[in-house]
């Protein structure tokens, strides 16, 4: 038995200089930064994917089933409604109300000359409709 | 496990706390007995340095965890081991590939006997099971004692004597055969 570990000792010796230690550590070294961009490219690769992953997920969660009303007036099937409207249920005064709403407004928000523009063309307008309606 | 000076855990207290050329230092101490090991079991030098600059990959990535309950030395053993049975099981088929073409070109070279039958044997070492094949490597490639290996490895003194007196038998028959 002793006779054969002596063999096999003597098959595994090998006689050899090891290599340059400058030169093994620079590989080392070159190894650990190819190493590290890897991982690099991997976290930002998974990064990546995580944020499409989540964009996707945040978009299909939107997407809920429309109400009836929503829909385009040419998706409707019937076309009753354009003629069955009945124009007398709005407020006619809507318009003066949201004018002077809007030159109230036009004051404190706007310059000056833009709420006297306005005043310049509601007058105009509204005097151009009287002298239609003189007519 | 005599080159275990205090010196190696200094070295790793430094590359913990930051300092990169501790490890440096480190790689540069225990070069020649990592590749001395590799080539030894791989008779290549391409493959022995390859080998050692895998070790010291691991021990960089594991270094900064090092917890200083064993010695340094036990643990670089340990990632030997480790890194040449995943080498063996690798090239496993590789090997006798080899073998086969070693075959091929005739017996009358003495270098080619030499290395014939040094493949005949890691052939053999590689179908041993791993703990065999663990202390079968440590005890002929590092001629350490049986406590040692036992250290490394995990065992008891006597559980490394008696696979190691497997291994060796099981060696000598799978020789003796072939």
């Amino acid at each position: 038995m002793i006779d054969f570990e002596n063999r096999i000792i003597g098959m595994t010796h090998a006689e050899s200089s090891g290599p340059d230690s400058a030169s093994f550590i620079a590989k080392l070294r070159g190894r650990q930064e190819k190493e590290m961009m890897r991982k690099k490219r991997v976290r930002s690769g998974f990064s990546a994917f995580a944020f499409i992953f989540l964009v996707g997920m945040l978009t299909t969660s939107q997407f809920v089933e429309l109400p009836k009303q929503d829909f385009y007036w040419s998706e409707v099937d019937s076309n009753r409604e354009y003629f069955d409207t009945d124009f007398s249920i709005f407020d006619q005064d809507y318009d003066t109300l949201y004018v002077e709403e809007f030159t109230l407004f036009m004051i404190e928000e706007t310059d000056i000359w833009d709420t006297e523009d306005l005043f310049y063309f509601n007058e105009l307008y509204e005097n151009t409709n009287e002298n239609e309606v003189s007519l | 496990m005599t080159n275990d000076m205090p010196e190696d855990n200094d070295l790793i207290r430094e590359f913990q706390s930051g300092d990169e050329k501790s490890f440096d230092k480190l790689v540069e101490k225990h070069l020649q007995n990592v590749f001395g090991f590799f080539l030894k079991i791989t008779g290549d030098k391409m493959t022995a340095e390859d080998l050692a600059q895998d070790v010291f990959m691991k021990l960089y990535k594991n270094l900064r965890n090092f917890r200083h309950e064993s010695s340094f030395s036990t643990y670089l053993f340990r990632i030997n081991t480790n890194t040449v049975n995943s080498w063996i099981t690798r090239n496993k088929w590789k090997n006798i590939l080899h073998l086969d073409q070693a075959s091929e070109r005739g017996e009358l070279d003495r270098s080619v006997d030499k290395e014939w039958e040094r493949k005949e044997l890691w052939d053999g070492i590689s179908r041993l099971p791993k703990k065999q094949r663990t202390v079968v490597m440590l005890r002929i490639s590092d001629s350490l004692s049986y406590k040692e290996i036992s250290e490394i490895t995990g065992i008891s003194e006597g559980s490394a004597k008696v696979n190691y007196h497997h291994a060796i038998k099981r060696l000598k028959e799978i020789l003796d055969n072939d």
